[in-house]
């Protein structure tokens, strides 16, 4: 558990800084990385190499400009699989659509969907899932 | 019906005798196409999408006519069916009306009076019809669109309202005052976005109803509403900011615009330009020219500020569309600018290299 590393993708800065401080009260150990451009994001996971990478839980927003969630996704399903393997993601939105949110859910590459407002309890339900990562 | 461009009517019968005789009868008041067969009418029909009327006869050798206008109905439901028989038997006129949905009934001998008064009539239905489903589809489309403006709208407005309440609770918790003021800051950041947005979705409005309403615009005070508009962001941001007038209309005629939507225009581009500033940069600037010459305005609003990516230059008009996360924006703005231009008969132009700064032009002919 504790050298899982959280990436936060998110355009809205304020979602930015209030998941990253309930990340960080909830996991004080845990390292967390934050990015507003989906892009940079995208490219730090396809920079990992799996020989020597610590686990990652990547929360994902749906809604952001130039690279949406969902573009993000369809990108991060061409990474390598040894890679994808030690990856965990999560989507997450204020989105109120069903659509989307089946959409997210129904993705092959998404764990778990948390709709915004995000809870710590959430969070931690959510990583508990997700957590058994070796 | 219009005089310039015959009604195609389509006319199937067996025997070619009656072919001809149709032809000839009707060839300067319609555009005439025959078939002898049912197969060789649906081809004429798949090689002609403008066909208004199909005029059949009911007994032929491979098919009834009804049987024919069932089929032609499913595949080709726009033209009008008439049906031609000289059989007078109630059951193949009833048939007819259920099964062929058929407009009118046509007795042999015919009479070339009846027929020309029925492909008139047929004409107005067709037309009417064609109206119909013409103003279907644009509804169809209205409510897609309203559909995804409904969506975009309800995530633009739900977004930030969730993540400002969100930080009201964390911020009456946090006792360190640096953090305090960082959050602080980010609510005021999302409450402005929201304020952006709604009024963006006014202006929307504004243009996609309003009418124009011209009036002769007095461009001296246009640079002076600008000037005192935006010297507090000038002084705030540390932007130079200037406005450059040249007239060569000066004692001719009257420049005559919509004013609203000109400031809808101006406003919007000025807005980008303070808002997409380089910090680093110890220079920045901001400039507008008002060039007034034969009766065109070109206004040309340039920066030296962050520019637009080479791979956003095709979208930066549409709506919703954002190129950036480094500020908050509606993704509303340029797209009521294109709006604003073309309701003014106008045109917009951009040059922009990223890290260098962007210049917009828009032209307008006074009205």
């Amino acid at each position: 558990m504790k050298n899982i590393r959280f990436i936060l993708v998110d355009d809205s800065h304020i979602d930015l800084l209030l998941i990253e401080r309930m990340l960080r009260q909830l996991y004080p150990e845990n390292s967390v990385l934050a990015f507003d451009d989906s892009t940079k994001g995208l490219r730090y996971l396809q920079d990992l190499k799996a020989a020597d990478m610590d686990p990652h839980v990547v929360l994902l927003d749906i809604q952001m400009p130039i690279l949406d969630g969902f573009g993000f996704l369809d990108a991060y399903d061409r990474i390598d699989d040894s890679v994808k393997a030690k990856i965990k993601v999560l989507m997450m939105s204020s989105s109120t659509n069903n659509a989307d949110i089946s959409r997210a859910k129904n993705n092959r590459n998404v764990r778990a969907y948390l709709s915004k407002p995000i809870t710590k309890q959430a969070i931690s339900d959510a990583v508990e899932i997700v957590g058994d990562m070796k | 019906m219009d005089k310039n461009q015959k009604v195609k009517v389509l006319f199937i019968d067996d025997e070619e005798n009656n072919l001809v005789a149709f032809k000839a009868a009707f060839r300067f008041d319609f555009h005439v196409l025959t078939a002898s067969t049912p197969d060789d009418a649906m081809e004429v029909l798949r090689n002609h999408d403008d066909i208004e009327t199909i005029i059949c006869d009911q007994r032929m050798p491979e098919k009834t006519g009804v049987e024919f206008f069932e089929e032609v109905s499913s595949l080709f439901p726009q033209p009008v069916r008439m049906l031609t028989t000289g059989y007078t038997d109630i059951e193949s006129v009833i048939n007819a009306i259920n099964k062929g949905k058929i407009f009118r009934y046509i007795r042999k001998p015919w009479n070339d009076e009846d027929i020309k008064t029925a492909v008139e009539e047929a004409h107005k239905f067709y037309s009417a019809t064609s109206l119909l489903s013409k103003k279907n589809t644009e509804l169809e489309e209205a409510y897609q669109e309203l559909d995804k403006f409904a969506y975009r709208i309800t995530h633009d407005l739900l977004g930030p309202l969730i993540s400002v309440k969100e930080a009201m609770h964390l911020v009456g918790n946090e006792e360190d005052a640096t953090v305090r003021a960082q959050i602080l800051r980010l609510m005021e950041k999302s409450l402005q976005k929201l304020e952006d947005f709604v009024l963006n979705i006014s202006h929307y409005y504004r243009l996609k109803q309003g009418e124009l309403t011209l009036t002769p615009l007095d461009f001296n005070e246009l640079v002076e509403y600008y000037q005192d508009l935006f010297s507090i962001e000038s002084n705030l941001g540390n932007v130079d900011f200037e406005i450059n007038y040249r007239n060569s209309d000066k004692g001719g005629d009257e420049f005559r615009t919509d004013e609203v939507k000109l400031k809808i225009i101006l406003n919007n581009l000025l807005i980008n330009a303070f808002k997409y500033q380089r910090d680093e940069n110890p220079d920045k600037w901001v400039k507008m020219d008002i060039n007034v010459e034969g009766g065109k305005s070109i206004i040309k609003v340039s920066d030296n500020g962050t520019g637009i990516p080479a791979f956003a230059m095709d979208n930066i008009f549409d709506m919703f569309y954002r190129a950036t996360t480094k500020e908050p924006g509606s993704g509303f703005g340029l797209f009521n600018v294109k709006d604003a231009v073309s309701k003014l008969n106008g045109t917009i132009e951009v040059e922009s290299e990223e890290n260098v700064g962007s210049t917009f032009t828009i032209t307008i002919p006074t009205k």
